[in-house]
């Protein structure tokens, strides 16, 4: 019997073993274990890290949070399967460091009504030699708008001819739609209203990028999946996706501007965790972090870390019409509202919860919203508006509070509670009690609950109006404010904030009507004026996304996501 | 034997049946969508994308299509991830997480089962005192700061391991050694008990008065039926541990299961959260199936009739 026993545990031990010899590495073999931690040691001695730099290729990783979701442009409509198209991909313009510049477009030209955009398309070629046409460009707008891929990011080219009746199923025959392929070399779009977003919004989508439509039917609902379902037409054509590890890129040679690409090989790695992404930064594992916490701040000197804008404007929005009918009455109180945002310490929470990183905001409009000219942005433009105080003013809430519980006839016991909604992410909830507690500290309302939950369900309540503050972060375009500005309109459709009014509409409204930038501004301007001093948003912060970057690299950037197509040596 | 394998395949399947009808129900109650994602989607799109789904019938419909689906082993596809099927992403991150599932057990057995016969056999030494505190700090610590301590001091300090990633031998030292101390911890406490509770039954006093030797008793009488409780514990201690671990995994950066079965709930990705339960309820059922069978071999009273 013992032997029974002793036998059974020896073939457990056996199998086990077998079984952990048999291997799931992502990729890698033992050598290549030894030279990885050969090159550590090297770091540790203080050496350089680009070891390829002697054999001639250069080589770059990169450390990323999240990995793409699908490579399918039409369906994509998150960051990170957004940059890694904007790497491999090209349309028709691109948009570099917030500058329109072209892409396979040459050139285009606008016509007199603004009405029609001819774009003319350069000689280019897909990674397998394929010409790319202006047909290719049709399918991709085609595909976008039509019902039946499951596209979720079309609102912006809803201007389009016929664009809106494919989108509603009204008409069937995409061929329909005002987007025609003259030759292989011009593109004609032709739009039923003036658009002036519509270039910057091509520009800046990572959904329109040509397709293949043979390749694509051939694929059918695996296209993007997978690595080998999906073709590339930009700088870097994509060598591998091991999904969920990494994303391997390899100069594209077919690509037209092959020679400004100086990478040979950039690997995207996907590293979840902060702290440890940090470390194999600091270890020389990674080149690049794209996503530092904000606590490590000062363990990096600025020619290694770098603090780009988000593009988001967080706020606390209010609504209105309240919860119950009881906190409703309250929060339609301007000066109820107001009184709330001056005793927020925007500066203290920035110091104490986000080590400084953030930019504290006391307007609505991002600050890094280029101006009229090519020189000025627009806050240099207009630098007056303003709706908050950076740090508390407690004289000035108090005087407001009072002005509100005179106007409601309500003495501060006689408040209703009211809920603060927030999701269950990152440090929301540090904010929401922050808050909470200046309220209670310098106005003495102690009358606020902080409700918490996964990222749909607050939404949802969000939506239904479950809801009194709610802390919300939004942003859109980085270059134009009307997709953020046009939320909060009577027929914006996430403006549950009990907010119709029409001078804000109206002005809103206005700036779709011409294409002269500097005159659209100063209505963005004076319908932030006006939001900020009536309506139900308490600017709170413009996030920034912290990077840092080994020295020995140049062009590296976040954006609106993380750029590097012109990554390369520092010399 | 055969009669009783057949009658647990069909209470199997029933309990899987449930498993799934249940879950289905649960989850249609949690108010929200899978397309309400940090980047809002406008309500009119929330829409559009909930018919294009087919989310926007009724339940029953959906749950009857689900089914039918399931049948013929189509668990549908990811929201999150979009048109990525969700067997294909079951069977691309669970063969990692069981290869470190395997490999901690494969540690954490063997070392926990020694240190709790050790515990047990110098009870009341210094011996036992050791092994007992192992087993506390073990349960204790949670294993986000054993592997970040172990990361700092074999990857940052000294730089003889890597800190992250699953490329090699050398990358599954570290998260397997973290993933393997929990498990070490509690059999350590498990097994001593177990020891220390079959010392004083009659059929050690009879071994003794037959004159057996001290390890013929221990291996022969002790041991094995001290081992009783541990392998109940087996089928599910096995089926959590090769389901991945989603703090482990997110630390070293290992991408395996573990992370999909938060990751997905947290998003409402139901056809994901749907076929992760399917998944791992099979799995489940089927362990402890092996162990019921398994009791028979360790201990002879135990024998299955029908």
């Amino acid at each position: 019997m013992r032997k029974k026993v002793v036998g059974f545990v020896l073939a457990c031990t056996v199998a086990m073993s077998a079984l952990a010899g048999c291997g799931t590495y992502t990729n890698g073999d033992p050598v290549a274990d030894a030279t990885q931690t050969e090159g550590n040691q090297q770091n540790e001695n203080g050496s350089s890290g680009n070891t390829e730099q002697a054999t001639g290729t250069k080589e770059l990783t990169i450390g990323v949070s999240t990995d793409a979701t699908s490579l399918d442009t039409s369906v994509i409509n998150d960051n990170n399967s957004g940059e890694v198209l904007y790497h491999t991909s090209e349309g028709l313009l691109r948009n570099v460091g917030g500058k329109i510049v072209p892409g396979i477009a040459e050139s285009y030209d606008i016509s007199e009504d603004n009405l029609t955009y001819t774009f003319h398309l350069r000689d280019s070629k897909w990674e397998d030699g394929e010409p790319i046409t202006a047909e290719q460009f049709v399918y991709s707008f085609q595909r976008l708008l039509d019902p039946n891929t499951g596209a979720t990011e079309y609102d912006k080219f809803l201007s389009i001819v016929n664009a809106q009746e494919i989108v509603d199923g009204e008409i069937t025959d995409l061929d329909q739609l005002g987007v025609k392929a003259e030759d292989d070399h011009t593109l004609v779009i032709t739009l039923k209203q003036i658009s002036p977003t519509f270039l910057s919004s091509l520009a800046a989508s990572n959904n329109l990028y040509p397709l293949r439509e043979e390749f694509v039917e051939q694929c059918g609902t695996a296209y993007g999946t997978t690595g080998d379902n999906y073709l590339s037409c930009g700088p870097y054509k994509l060598e591998a996706w091991n999904q969920g590890t990494e994303i391997i890129y390899v100069k594209n040679d077919q690509y037209y501007d092959a020679d400004a690409i100086k990478m040979d090989k950039i690997t995207r790695v996907v590293i979840e965790d902060a702290n440890t992404r940090a470390s194999m930064f600091d270890n020389g594992e990674i080149d690049v972090n794209m996503s530092v916490p904000a606590s490590l701040k000062d363990n990096y000197d600025s020619d290694t870390l770098f603090n780009d804008p988000a593009g988001t404007t967080t706020t606390l929005q209010i609504n209105m019409d309240g919860m119950t009918e009881e906190s409703g009455k309250v929060l339609s109180n301007v000066n109820f509202i107001k009184a709330l945002s001056y005793a927020i310490d925007r500066e203290g929470l920035n110091m104490a919860l986000a080590n400084g990183t953030y930019d504290v905001a006391t307007r609505l409009i991002d600050p890094a919203t280029p101006g009229s000219t090519d020189e000025t942005t627009y806050w240099e433009e207009y630098p007056d508006v303003s709706g908050a105080p950076t740090t508390a003013d407690p004289e000035k809430a108090n005087e407001y509070l009072n002005k509100a519980l005179e106007e409601l006839g309500m003495t501060k016991e006689e408040l209703p509670r009211m809920t603060y909604l927030c999701m269950e992410t990152g440090q929301l909830k540090l904010y929401a009690e922050a808050i909470v507690d200046s309220w209670k500290t310098v106005l003495g309302l102690d009358c606020f609950d902080i409700v918490q939950y996964p990222v749909p369900t607050t939404i949802q309540n969000m939506l239904d109006g479950q809801y009194d503050i709610y802390w919300q972060q939004n942003g859109d375009d980085m270059n134009d404010p009307y997709m953020y500005m046009s939320y909060w309109t009577k027929t914006g459709s996430i403006n549950v904030t009990g907010w119709m009014d029409d001078t804000y509409t109206d002005l809103i409204n206005q700036t779709e009507l011409t294409m002269d930038r500097g005159e659209r501004l100063e209505l963005f301007a004076e319908a932030e004026q006006y939001i900020l001093d009536n309506g139900p948003q308490i600017p709170l912060f413009f996030f920034t996304t912290l990077i840092t970057v080994n020295p020995e690299f140049t062009g590296i950037d976040y954006g609106a996501n993380a750029e590097y197509l012109y990554a390369d040596y520092a010399e | 034997m055969k009669r009783y394998i057949a009658k647990r395949l069909v209470i199997s399947v029933i309990t899987i049946w449930a498993l799934a009808t249940f879950s289905f129900f649960l989850l249609k109650t949690l108010p929200g969508n899978p397309f309400q994602t940090e980047q809002l989607l406008k309500p009119e799109i929330q829409e559009k994308m909930m018919s294009y789904y087919g989310l926007d019938k009724p339940y029953f419909e959906q749950y009857l299509t689900y089914m039918g689906n399931l049948l013929h082993g189509d668990m549908g596809y990811s929201f999150k991830y979009t048109n990525r099927s969700v067997w294909d992403i079951i069977m691309q991150t669970f063969p990692i997480s069981a290869d470190l599932g395997l490999r901690s057990l494969a540690i954490g057995y063997p070392v926990g089962l020694l240190l709790g016969t050790i515990a047990a056999r110098r009870r009341g030494k210094k011996a036992d005192y050791l092994c007992v505190l192992i087993s506390v700090l073990g349960v204790s610590v949670p294993n986000f700061v054993i592997g970040s301590l172990l990361q700092w001091v074999f990857g940052v300090k000294t730089g003889l391991l890597p800190i992250a990633q699953w490329k090699g031998f050398s990358y599954s030292i570290l998260p397997t050694i973290t993933l393997s101390i929990a498990t070490i911890a509690s059999l350590t406490r498990t097994m001593r008990a177990s020891m220390l509770e079959v010392e004083n039954q009659d059929y050690m006093k009879t071994a003794k008065a037959k004159g057996l030797g001290e390890k013929e008793i221990v291996w022969r009488h002790q041991l094995r039926n001290a081992m009783i409780p541990i392998v109940t514990g087996l089928g599910p201690a096995v089926a959590t541990t090769l389901m991945g671990s989603f703090i482990v995994e997110q630390l070293f950066s290992i991408p395996g299961i573990g992370k999909h079965f938060t990751e997905s709930v947290q998003a409402l990705d139901y056809t994901m959260v749907l076929g992760l339960t399917i998944f791992f309820g099979v799995f489940l059922v089927a362990a402890n199936f092996i162990v019921d069978i398994l009791y028979g071999i360790i201990d002879p009273r135990i024998r299955i009739t029908d």
